[in-house]
């Protein structure tokens, strides 16, 4: 690695180190025992842990498969749309006169493989821009969650799925332990098999990875795919909590996801996106709002602290990254 | 790797793929086939313009304060707390209402908090919950999608924590809300299609809507056609198109030119909330080229529709009701609840508001529009003017 004039000595290159890797951790921690200092009767207790936890399930499963994509050296802009096609397609399917929720749910999933499948096919073989062809497909699937709800709010009928999406454990809704689940299995992929080598090998130069033997087109599709088939799962997750779906309920979570990975991207293994660190990234965007709410505090400054925080994590990321290439 | 997909054989694929979205869209369509435009040469009944300038006479003054349910005394409430989840602050109306809970939680003594979800149906939720953490004594759902967090409120509710939802319309029915405070859309779309028929003056009368997803629609629409149904013939809906809030930029202005393009016969257009007329104005429906198109919008609301209404011209006509009202009434229902009440009627009036209406008023100032008669009924209902 490059030695920089404040990183001559071990000491202090030792220090650097750990300020890179932990320093959105430690921001976390810090907001915590402000707001907690701040707030100690509402902010710091078991309640708010497990409301902070279970609301950030859908934008955890997101921001996961999102991970994989950008790792990949992708981009997917049609994740809003998938999560709000596919809530609206298992809502709409499930009724037990229709399919139920069974048939619908495999219906749901495999709709947002075929999405990944078609993203992939322009983006990896006829090599449009994934940029326009995601924001498109996120377009065309918000125009087609309008005609399969009709433009109407459509209610979640009861059922098993349904039960188990609003089921607790521990005081915390299973959809976040299964999001914990969902990462450790990613980290694992990611951090621990020969795949996860060739997702990271793409995603930091494709020309190079094809070079040493990567399959570069199969890691980018199998990436595309995954992104879509997580917000699908998101999808149903989403309207499981909520109990009804609509067209562009999807939509505000384009932003936080892609803001939680490039957070995730600037700490454990900085400058490289990872599932772990795309975890504390969201969990910084929700300390801080909760925080921020419970201090009561205008409803602009969490605007202004989200997009703010967004803007600092991509420069560290790309700082990082670049210094991490160069070493 | 070999690429089977070499540049010269993309084209057929991008063709098909370009085919398979438009076959996509046509399928998929939400607007409904038009009906036969109304018979232009058959006018209105004069029974039916008689009551719908009735209707629109009616509306047309300054609401007086509706009492929404007995009177109760409110002092005992002193302290308690509610929890405002305000869907949007983008949303000028939303912002209105969430200041008129606010005054009238100061002038109860409840001490007062809101969240902003930010359109994040997420976020909403997660608000609820926070409230309930907090042991907060009601929530006031500030237009939020009451049919979008029912297991939220269901949540509150198994705590005893009571939740009221406000401009979700009033025949709108949400498992677990303790009440509504909301304007009442048939009324307000009632009103929309009187006015078309007054400004029409004996004229057929053939519109379009332009619609987006909102409990509040459909009620609208409701009231737009009962009184198109009395009229027979000569007032009809050729077309109806549904463009989403992101896309009002957008969508909105070439949604409008199909419409006219497409039925030449239109001269009227129901726009279902006022925030979307200044986006029409590039569709040629302005108030400086006159084309015969009357904007008829709903919700009255801001200055910024207000004032594209004073100036007259094809925005003309923009029956709604004061937010801070609602804002009011939702306290008032939630204080029922706290006092273990029945749920009040907290229906906010509406006023009929014209180009004529709104000559030499400030737009910016809402008691100059509606009044404020509910400041001293609410208080006066709540055992506390002094």
């Amino acid at each position: 690695m490059t030695a920089s004039p404040s990183i001559a000595s071990p000491r202090g290159r030792t220090l650097t180190d750990f300020l890179e890797r932990y320093v959105v951790v430690l921001a976390v921690a810090a907001l915590i025992v402000l707001f907690s200092v701040a707030r100690p009767a509402t902010f710091f207790t078991v309640g708010n842990l497990q409301t902070i936890l279970t609301t950030q399930s859908v934008l955890l499963i997101i921001g996961l498969g999102l991970t994989v994509v950008l790792a990949a050296g992708d981009l997917d802009l049609s994740i809003a749309g998938v999560v709000s096609f596919c809530g609206v397609l298992f809502t709409q399917l499930s009724a037990p006169e229709r399919l139920g929720w069974q048939i619908a749910a495999i219906v749901t999933l495999i709709a947002g493989v075929l999405i990944g499948l078609v993203n992939s096919l322009f983006i990896v073989r006829v090599k449009a821009n994934a940029l326009i062809v995601t924001l498109a497909m996120g377009t065309l699937l918000d125009g087609l969650s309008s005609a399969v709800s009709n433009s109407q709010s459509l209610a979640l009928p009861a059922s098993p799925l349904d039960a188990a999406i609003s089921a607790r454990f521990f005081g915390v809704g299973l959809p976040f332990w299964f999001t914990i689940l969902l990462l450790v299995i990613v980290w694992y992929v990611l951090q621990h098999t020969p795949s996860g080598r060739s997702l990271y090998f793409t995603g930091e130069g494709r020309e190079a990875a094809r070079l040493v033997g990567v399959r570069v087109t199969r890691v980018r599709v199998t990436a595309l795919v995954i992104s879509a088939l997580a917000a699908a799962i998101a999808g149903i997750v989403l309207v499981g909590q909520s109990g009804a779906a609509q067209a562009g309920l999807g939509n505000p979570f384009l932003l936080p996801a892609y803001a939680s990975v490039f957070l995730g991207a600037a700490t454990l293994t900085p400058g490289r996106f990872n599932p772990v660190g795309t975890v504390v990234g969201a969990l910084l965007l929700a300390v801080g709002t909760t925080g921020l709410q419970l201090l009561g505090i205008a409803s602009w400054v969490t605007n202004v602290f989200s997009g703010g925080i967004l803007i600092v994590a991509v420069a560290a990321a790309a700082l990082l990254g670049a210094r991490r290439i160069r070493a | 790797m070999i690429n089977h997909f070499a540049p010269r054989s993309r084209l057929p694929l991008i063709a098909l793929a370009a085919g398979a979205v438009f076959a996509l869209a046509g399928c998929t369509s939400d607007a409904p086939a038009a009906p036969s435009a109304g018979d232009s040469s058959t006018g209105v009944p004069a029974s039916v313009l008689s009551d719908a300038q009735s209707l629109v006479d009616q509306y047309s003054g300054i609401p007086e304060f509706e009492a929404p349910g007995d009177s109760f005394d409110a002092t005992p409430l002193k302290g308690k707390s509610i929890l405002v989840v305000v869907f949007s602050q983008q949303a000028a109306q939303l912002v209105t209402l969430a200041d008129g809970i606010s005054a009238a939680a100061d002038a109860a003594g409840l001490e007062s908090s809101s969240i902003n979800a930010d359109g994040n149906i997420t976020a909403a939720s997660a608000a609820i919950q926070q409230g309930i953490t907090q042991g907060v004594d009601a929530i006031i759902l500030d237009g939020v999608p009451a049919q979008l967090v029912v297991k939220d409120i269901a949540a509150a509710g198994d705590k005893d924590i009571p939740v009221v939802a406000s401009t979700i319309g009033t025949s709108y029915e949400t498992p677990g809300l303790f009440g509504l405070s909301s304007a009442d859309y048939v009324l307000t779309g009632k009103l929309m299609a009187s006015g078309a028929i007054v400004k029409a003056d004996g004229e057929a009368v053939t519109a379009g809507t332009l619609t987006f997803t909102n409990p509040a629609v459909p009620d609208a629409l409701t009231g737009i056609q009962e009184v198109f149904d009395s009229c027979g013939s000569a007032c009809s809906i050729v077309g109806t198109t549904n463009v989403e809030p992101p896309d009002w930029g957008t969508g909105l202005s070439s949604a409008a030119s199909s419409l006219i393009n497409g039925n030449p016969d239109i001269n009227t257009i129901f726009a279902v909330v006022d925030d979307t007329m200044g986006l029409l104005a590039s569709a040629g429906v302005d108030a400086t080229s006159n084309t015969g198109v009357t904007v008829v919008a709903a919700q009255g609301s801001g200055a910024g529709p207000l004032g594209v209404v004073q100036q007259g011209g094809a925005f003309s006509i923009d029956p709604g009701q004061s937010a801070a009202y609602t804002g009011w009434g939702a306290v008032d229902q939630a204080m029922r609840a706290m006092l273990d009440l029945e749920p009040g009627e907290d229906i906010t009036p509406p006023r009929y508001i014209d180009t004529a209406v709104l000559k030499g008023l400030d737009v910016a100032d809402q008691d100059a529009i509606y009044g404020n008669a509910y400041v001293d009924g609410f208080t006066e209902l709540w055992g506390l003017s002094k």
